[in-house]
């Protein structure tokens, strides 16, 4: 039994978040908005988990064949997501992975495919290869996989940094990824040696309650995790429907989850905090967000994970 | 697979954090009801027939009507004392052979699905069970509903079975008369049914109506996509990436060339 038969890889995680730099020691990837996966792929078959372990493999089935596109036993890392119109489109591979009926899931994976980016192989040949530099690993990757539609290499570049966001900034993607060329795999460690630069920032927080407004539109309220205690972060607009929130498992609650009610927050329904979901706003050093809206729900995260991010860079800097 | 029950076996001195998983889903098509001319979604509005006014969630009340047109109203603090406190705890009271459950309770299925680092005490109390060939009848409250559960061993889980109460069970319509049937009869009855036995397969059977229904909408999805299909915009990835890497070393040749 090795990693890759008893499965649960925690994929290693960005650590820091900055503005885009040129630096010969780091190389350069678009930052795909999908979801984070893992895939299994030997001679017979595809597994794809996300960072909980989940298989997704029932939400994408379009993806079922991709092991044929690797010469080898493997575990890559990569991004799961879905082109709409020449875009990629976060909001739908969302929905696609909290499908459960599989009529609509064959619906959509006819209407828009989903694909998976490599860009990075952890396992290769029957050997975990984690302790390889980044730069040998993508020499590896890029000879083990046959790219085609559904599964294909992410594309890097060298020292270009600030070209390449601008780029992307032009294009619309959601940003790029430095990694250090001589670093190793790190299992589900949060290290500098890869680092974000995003053109919108997001943040995940929990639903803890809705208020309904006057003129029909709702708002949510939402909480963060700060040290393991939920606090208030703020609202975001829902929209006019209602059904957007209900269609997921949500338990409406008595009082608020926070264990106070925050300041302006008295006409709340309150909610069980155990829905996910992201807010992209304008990047900002206040503490309060700059034109949030809702970008979506996950649940390849759990409630306890959606922890304050100023906490989290400053606790980074501890380290 | 959203948890629809997140607990914990509480049996002894083990306690296991475990979530409870549906065992199916709804797999049958739903329609929305549109409106002819607009195809808008249609909404629901109440309306009181006497002040003819739409009545929001804060004008509506709870009535039991116990009688034709009499109703005693109770309120939601009133509910709310009656409640009973929510223990999400799944109380193993005791165990029992299955066969002494009679399938008549069996409500609905869920898969009981240990919480990290309560796998082993799962397999224990799974594995004992099983060599056992015994179910433990359990109590929890789900919602609001105090909930009687029967948890079972499989090979490889344990499959949660929620039970109807016996109060819920109804009488058989009238009973069966006593008839009286000769040897022959009942051999030929018995003959009958082993030439139509067979192992059984459910994959054999499928909804054939639903199969159809699916056809039909997914032809009609077809049709529309080629009135809609976005004609050149980029499908595909590898296409989006090579772009913006050309764009950046044609940028970087092109510098080396003048510097």
């Amino acid at each position: 039994m090795d990693i890759f038969d008893t499965r649960g890889i925690k994929p290693m995680l960005i650590g820091e978040m900055r503005d885009a730099f040129d630096s010969p020691d780091y190389i350069y990837e678009i930052k795909l908005d999908g979801i984070r996966c893992l895939t299994y792929l030997d001679g017979n078959e595809t597994d794809i988990r996300n960072k909980r372990d989940k298989k997704l493999l029932p939400h994408f089935p379009e993806l079922s064949h991709i092991h044929k596109h690797a010469a080898k036993k493997c575990i890559l890392d990569g991004e799961v997501f879905v082109l709409k119109n020449g875009v990629i489109d976060f909001y739908e591979t969302q929905r696609r992975a909290l499908m459960t009926d599989p009529f609509k899931i064959r619906i959509a994976a006819d209407l828009y495919p989903a694909s998976f980016v490599a860009y990075d192989i952890i396992y290769y040949n029957n050997k975990p290869v984690n302790e390889l530099s980044l730069m040998e690993r993508k020499d590896l990757l890029d000879s083990v996989v046959d790219e085609s539609e559904r599964i294909s290499v992410s594309r890097y570049i060298e020292e270009k940094g600030i070209d390449l966001f601008q780029l992307v900034k032009e294009k619309a993607l959601e940003g790029i990824v430095a990694k250090k060329k001589d670093s190793k795999y790190w299992f589900d460690k949060r290290t500098r040696d890869w680092i974000k630069c995003k053109i919108m920032q997001t943040e995940d927080c929990v639903v803890c309650g809705y208020i309904q407004k006057e003129n029909n539109m709702t708002s949510l309220v939402l909480g963060q995790y700060d040290k393991g205690v939920l606090v208030y972060r703020g609202h975001v607009t829902l929209g006019a429907s209602l059904r957007n929130l209900y269609q997921h498992d949500i338990k409406v609650t008595d009082f608020s989850p926070f264990g106070y009610v925050p300041q302006n927050n008295h006409d709340v329904v309150w909610i069980e905090p155990s829905l996910v979901c992201i807010v992209e706003s304008m990047p900002t050093d206040k503490d309060s967000w700059r034109q949030p809206v809702l970008k979506g729900f996950r649940d390849d995260k759990s409630p306890e994970e959606c922890e304050n991010h100023t906490i989290l860079t400053s606790r980074d800097s501890i380290l | 697979m959203t948890v629809a029950h997140k607990s914990a076996i509480s049996v002894g001195l083990l306690y296991i954090p475990v979530g409870l998983y549906k065992t199916t889903r709804d797999t049958s098509v739903s329609f929305n009801q549109l409106c002819k001319d607009t195809h808008e979604r249609v909404k629901y509005k109440k309306i009181c027939p006497s002040c003819n006014k739409e009545v929001t969630s804060e004008g509506i009340i709870k009535g039991y009507e116990f009688e034709k047109d009499r109703y005693v109203t109770i309120s939601d603090e009133e509910i709310e004392k009656i409640k009973t406190k929510k223990d999400k705890t799944i109380h193993v009271e005791h165990f029992a052979k299955m066969a002494d459950i009679d399938q008549i309770y069996y409500e609905k299925n869920y898969y009981v699905v240990p919480d990290t680092g309560a796998e082993k005490a799962f397999e224990l109390l799974r594995q004992g069970m099983l060599s056992q060939k015994e179910a433990a009848i359990a109590k929890t409250v789900m919602g609001t509903t105090e909930q009687l559960l029967v948890l079972y061993p499989t090979q490889v889980t344990i499959i949660a079975k929620t039970l109807f109460y016996q109060e819920e069970i109804q009488d058989m319509p009238k009973s069966q008369p006593k008839v009286s049937v000769d040897k022959s009869e009942l051999d030929m009855a018995k003959t009958m049914i082993a030439t139509m036995t067979k192992d059984f397969d459910i994959s054999a059977y499928h909804d054939e109506y639903q199969a159809r229904l699916r056809e039909a909408i997914e032809a009609k999805i077809k049709g529309k996509e080629i009135v809609s299909a976005d004609g050149n915009a980029a499908t595909n990835i590898i296409d989006l990436m090579d772009a913006i890497k050309g764009t950046i070393d044609m940028a970087k040749s092109s510098k080396a060339g003048t510097a």
